[in-house]
């Protein structure tokens, strides 16, 4: 790949390119991992069926009545859901890990939807300050270090 | 005047000498051996000792015969068997000779069967170094796999937390007064840090 001559804006694009792609094979492992979090989170991991009592409880014992990013009461926003703040379908081996799991309203995790995290810091600033530091806040710091290590993937099974 | 055949008969019932004895005697002979045994009791004596001893005589003459016969009759059973056995024998040499020839190609069979066993078992041992080769292979493949998708997921993050912090420190930029550089900064923020 060419770099020469490029503009900050293109190599951006690029980083955001690559960074985006799955540079490893995806393993039936990691597609076993993808789907620990829906055997956990649905009856016979299937959604139709609806959620299990488990995660339920989860979802009860983390969190209040209003969402962390906008504030705003779950019944205002759609209800709350569970997201993987460094998304599963990226990071298949922190799908079932409870440090990658948080409660947020239905529309902020639309808006959230896949990005890595610093592209989702990034985001906030850029478009909804006042929500920013709510959602730095909220940093998982010890998985994105975990990403450095140079032993296997940090998961929870 | 009574006949030889009466006078034997006489003999036969008063001193127990069979006619078969006294047949080789003529009448007058028949007529002084009656005159003589009636007079003389040891010589009636004799007469019937003669007489015991040649029935004990027929009746071991009798039982050799029988055991003859028998013997004659095993000998007979026995020769029947042995030949055969001779025969049997005849029909095994018959059959020797391609059962050695079978029995040669089956040796010959075996031993390449043999071969084959080695040539396998070889195989096989060859077969089970490259198994432990190429899972070895695989496991470093897996753990380097393992490594890349981090070393990928935290380039992105590297990234995308580059531009964040320039994204802030354009920001803090912007609060300055100067109107050229507040353009040329507001260009470089809108074309790279969304």
């Amino acid at each position: 790949m060419n770099l020469e001559g490029k503009e900050l804006g293109e190599l951006f694009r690029l980083a955001d390119e690559i960074g985006g792609k799955r540079y490893h094979r995806l393993t039936p492992q990691d597609f076993e991992d993808y789907r620990r979090f829906d055997y956990w989170r649905y009856v016979s991991g299937d959604f139709e069926c609806g959620t299990t009592q488990e995660s339920k409880d989860w979802v009860k014992d983390h969190s209040d009545w209003d969402c962390p990013i906008c504030e705003k009461s779950y019944s205002k926003t759609g209800g709350k859901t569970i997201d993987h703040k460094l998304p599963r379908a990226q990071y298949p081996w922190l799908s079932l890990n409870f440090e990658n799991l948080w409660v947020i309203c239905r529309a902020c995790n639309q808006r959230k939807g896949d990005m890595h995290w610093y592209e989702y810091e990034h985001y906030m600033f850029t478009r909804y300050p006042v929500l920013y530091l709510a959602v730095k806040s909220a940093r998982p710091s010890k998985l994105l270090r975990s990403l450095n290590d140079q032993t296997n993937p940090e998961t929870i099974r | 005047m009574a006949s030889k055949d009466e006078l034997q008969s006489i003999l036969k019932e008063k001193y127990g000498i069979n006619k078969n004895i006294s047949q080789e005697l003529s009448k007058e002979e028949c007529q002084k051996i009656l005159h003589l045994l009636s007079r003389e009791p040891s010589a009636i004596k004799l007469v019937e000792s003669f007489a015991q001893k040649n029935s004990s005589l027929g009746n071991k003459n009798s039982y050799y015969s029988r055991m003859r016969n028998q013997a004659e009759s095993k000998l007979k059973s026995l020769k029947t068997e042995y030949r055969g056995l001779e025969e049997s024998i005849k029909t095994l040499e018959k059959n020797k000779e391609p059962l050695g020839a079978r029995k040669k190609q089956l040796e010959q069979e075996r031993e390449k069967l043999e071969a084959d066993i080695q040539k396998l078992s070889a195989e096989n041992r060859d077969l089970g170094v490259e198994v432990k080769t190429l899972s070895s292979r695989n496991n470093e493949l897996t753990e380097a796999n393992d490594q890349l998708k981090k070393d990928n997921k935290a380039l992105k993050n590297l990234v995308d937390e580059i531009r964040l912090k320039l994204a802030m420190s354009t920001k803090k930029l912007l609060q300055y007064e100067d109107s050229e550089i507040r353009k040329a900064l507001i260009k470089m923020f809108g074309s790279t840090l969304g």
